[in-house]
């Protein structure tokens, strides 16, 4: 199965050629991993690989497939696709082009100031909306020239991680 | 005496104040907003009350409704913590006019240090070294530029009433000077009511060192020595340790002597802080004075052996203080880190949402302050701040090893924190050897950003645990088609937590 790190750039075939217990023979992308594997505790995981001993934590977060995984240095967040995945992405094609389009927010917080009104013609680097979290303010701008198409947010409303607030035609 | 003490915050220093109330054998009274009805303090205190919506604007803020439930609650004393309306003056008023008692200074002197104008000038009558800059408030924009090129790039923007790295601008070239006027005065105008704005010289990759002050009601003024808070991104704190690796004992002499003169200038009653900017020749400036409890005094605690919360106390309820200069030694080292709810891999986004899983870290010398527990939503409205976590060790090199294992011990998941980026900071060379300035992040992003060392490596073991357990969730999902299996209680307590 493929499993994607949207923010690496790097989709890895993965694949289990044994298990038995905890011990586990992986394969990812031609490379082979001998491990010791156990969930110590609910999405904590002890993993074992030459003698190195890793504890990381597996946190489920959109859905069955997204995981945001926090090993010592660093944290990761993936994606299985599996059958269901792949069948969902081929189904959202025609909207999946349309990204460019809709400017997001990528974190859960509180809409300040919405600068654009619907049918306005914007420019690329215009600020469009303000969203705060946690007292941090920040700037959402048009990655284009563009008009846009409608605004789906007001200020004062609070927004959803990956809600969409603005729409470019 | 205080009986009952209202505490007008929230989240870890909330929890903090009603500790040491606890310890006294002082009731204590909880204010929440609609956002905070699960947080620890609510549930902490012997009393709550509900005081308006999630904005803090609205509650926090909200000094008539506080003090309605001050009187309902019949309590004598309101302690403000750091942050909301700890350090404005018309709060200090209203408590006095309505014969409540505020646990923080007077008024006038909240006026005059709050302002960081005036507190400017009252420092260069008395003697105290300060910051080249200007001393008047900027009004019109061609104003604002001329002062800046009088004073000479770079410059610092900062709001008058400002705190906490908010309504702050650096500006190092002349078309920055507007957008960053406008930004720091709309930053000032949300976080403190205020936008007055005025301008300092920035000294390049200062020390921030502070001192810590007591002072009674009866002119008594003392200082606990520094604490060190160089440690600094976008000049927020992040790490602060006592006593600090810079200073000697001779200089370290002269800036107490300087910080108790500060104090006595304004003639200040309760707990303050004085905070100093260090150049690498060990010259001085004085920066501001917080009249409050700050972040980071839990340091000084450990070191000199007070409960600054129960000094406070003492004082607003009109007691000598028992401790003399000649008293105050620091023993040992301490060290603090901030623990914030962001993502230190993603440009420090923060990171609300639900707790799943917590593991606070113990053992000798260890101290958390914090608030969330396993299943608390932190909310979206307030500080990313979670909890504090100081360490004690009988010289430097005992209080970074501890920290490194406490931060290890350290598991917070369903939100990302600041822990990781923590782990790294024990682990850089200049903080290890304790040769460091407010531009020790910058320096050192290589090691602090750039963590390739293990990025493949880590990435396949994140991808082997992912992959597992995204299988064994989708066994148990298939296991249970439809209809839900019968359950037995027996079983149910046996699996605990599950």
């Amino acid at each position: 199965m493929e499993v994607e790190l949207p923010n690496q750039d790097r989709t890895a075939e993965v694949d289990i050629l044994e298990q038995e217990g905890s011990r586990y023979v992986f394969k990812i992308d031609n490379r082979i991993f001998e491990i010791d594997l156990i969930e110590v505790s609910k999405g904590i995981y002890s993993l074992l690989n030459e003698g190195k001993s890793f504890n990381v934590e597996a946190i489920p977060t959109k859905g069955r497939t997204r995981y945001t995984v926090n090993t010592f240095f660093q944290s990761f967040d993936l994606e299985i696709i599996d059958a269901q995945t792949k069948y969902l992405r081929s189904r959202n094609q025609g909207q999946a082009a349309d990204t460019g389009n809709l400017i997001k927010v990528p974190m859960p917080g509180k809409v300040m100031e919405v600068f654009v009104e619907e049918g306005e013609i914007v420019k690329a680097g215009q600020t469009l909306v303000i969203v705060s979290a946690m007292k941090m303010e920040s700037e959402y701008k048009s990655g284009r020239d563009g008009q846009v198409k409608k605004v789906m947010v007001k200020p004062g409303e609070t927004v959803d991680s990956d809600q969409v607030m603005i729409i470019l035609e | 005496m205080i009986k009952k003490v209202l505490v007008a915050n929230r989240g870890e220093i909330a929890l903090r104040v009603m500790r040491s109330c606890r310890e006294m054998g002082i009731q204590t009274v909880a204010v929440f907003s609609a956002a905070d009805r699960t947080s620890q303090h609510v549930r902490y205190a012997d009393e709550a009350y509900p005081i308006g919506p999630a904005a803090s604007s609205l509650s926090y803020l909200n000094m008539e409704k506080i003090l309605e439930v001050a009187k309902k609650s019949q309590a004598d004393a309101i302690h403000p913590g750091y942050g909301f309306l700890s350090e404005n003056a018309q709060f200090s008023a209203r408590c006095k006019e309505e014969g409540i008692i505020f646990i923080g200074p007077t008024p006038d002197v909240i006026h005059t240090m709050g302002d960081k104008i005036t507190a400017r000038e009252t420092m260069v009558k008395s003697g105290v070294p300060v910051v080249p800059g200007t001393n008047d408030k900027l009004v019109t924009d061609q104003q604002a530029i001329d002062v800046v090129l009088a004073i000479g790039l770079p410059v610092m923007i900062k709001a008058s009433a400002g705190g906490g790295g908010k309504g702050m601008r650096l500006v190092k070239e002349e078309n920055e000077i507007l957008p960053s006027l406008r930004a720091a005065r709309s930053e000032a105008k949300s976080s403190f009511g205020d936008d007055t704005v005025y301008v300092e010289k920035f000294v390049t990759n200062p020390h921030h060192i502070e001192f810590q002050i007591l002072a009674d009601k009866f002119g008594h003024v003392i200082h606990l020595c520094e604490r060190e808070c160089s440690v600094q991104r976008r000049h927020q704190k992040i790490v602060e340790e006592t006593p600090s690796p810079l200073l000697t004992p001779e200089i370290r002499e002269l800036m107490g002597r300087h910080a108790v003169q500060a104090a006595k200038s304004v003639g200040y009653e309760g707990a303050g802080t004085i905070e100093f900017l260090v150049d690498n020749n060990l010259n001085y400036y004085f920066l501001e004075m917080n009249t409050r409890l700050q972040v980071e005094h839990p340091i000084t605690e450990r070191v000199i052996g007070v409960d600054l919360v129960k000094e406070q106390i003492l004082i607003a309820a009109g007691e000598h203080l028992k401790i003399k200069q000649s008293d105050v030694v620091q023993r040992g080292h301490a060290i603090e880190c901030r623990i914030y709810a962001e993502d230190p891999d993603n440009n420090f986004m923060p990171s609300p949402g639900k707790i799943r899983h917590l593991t606070e870290p113990l053992g000798l010398g260890v101290r958390v302050d914090g608030y969330v527990y396993e299943g608390y939503e932190i909310p979206i409205h307030y500080d990313p701040m979670i909890s504090k976590l100081i360490v004690w060790g009988s010289n430097r090199y005992e209080a970074i090893q501890v920290m490194k294992r406490a931060l290890h011990e350290y598991k917070i998941t369903g939100i990302k924190t600041s822990i990781p980026f923590l782990e790294r900071i024990m682990e850089t060379t200049d903080f290890v050897l304790g040769q460091y300035d407010t531009g020790f992040i910058e320096h050192n992003s290589d090691t602090l950003f750039n963590v390739k060392g293990c990025n493949l490596s880590c990435q396949d073991v994140s991808i082997m645990v992912a992959y597992v357990d995204y299988l064994k969730r989708r066994e148990k999902h298939i296991a249970t088609p439809g209809t839900a299996p019968v359950v037995s209680a027996w079983k149910n307590a046996g699996r605990g937590e599950r």
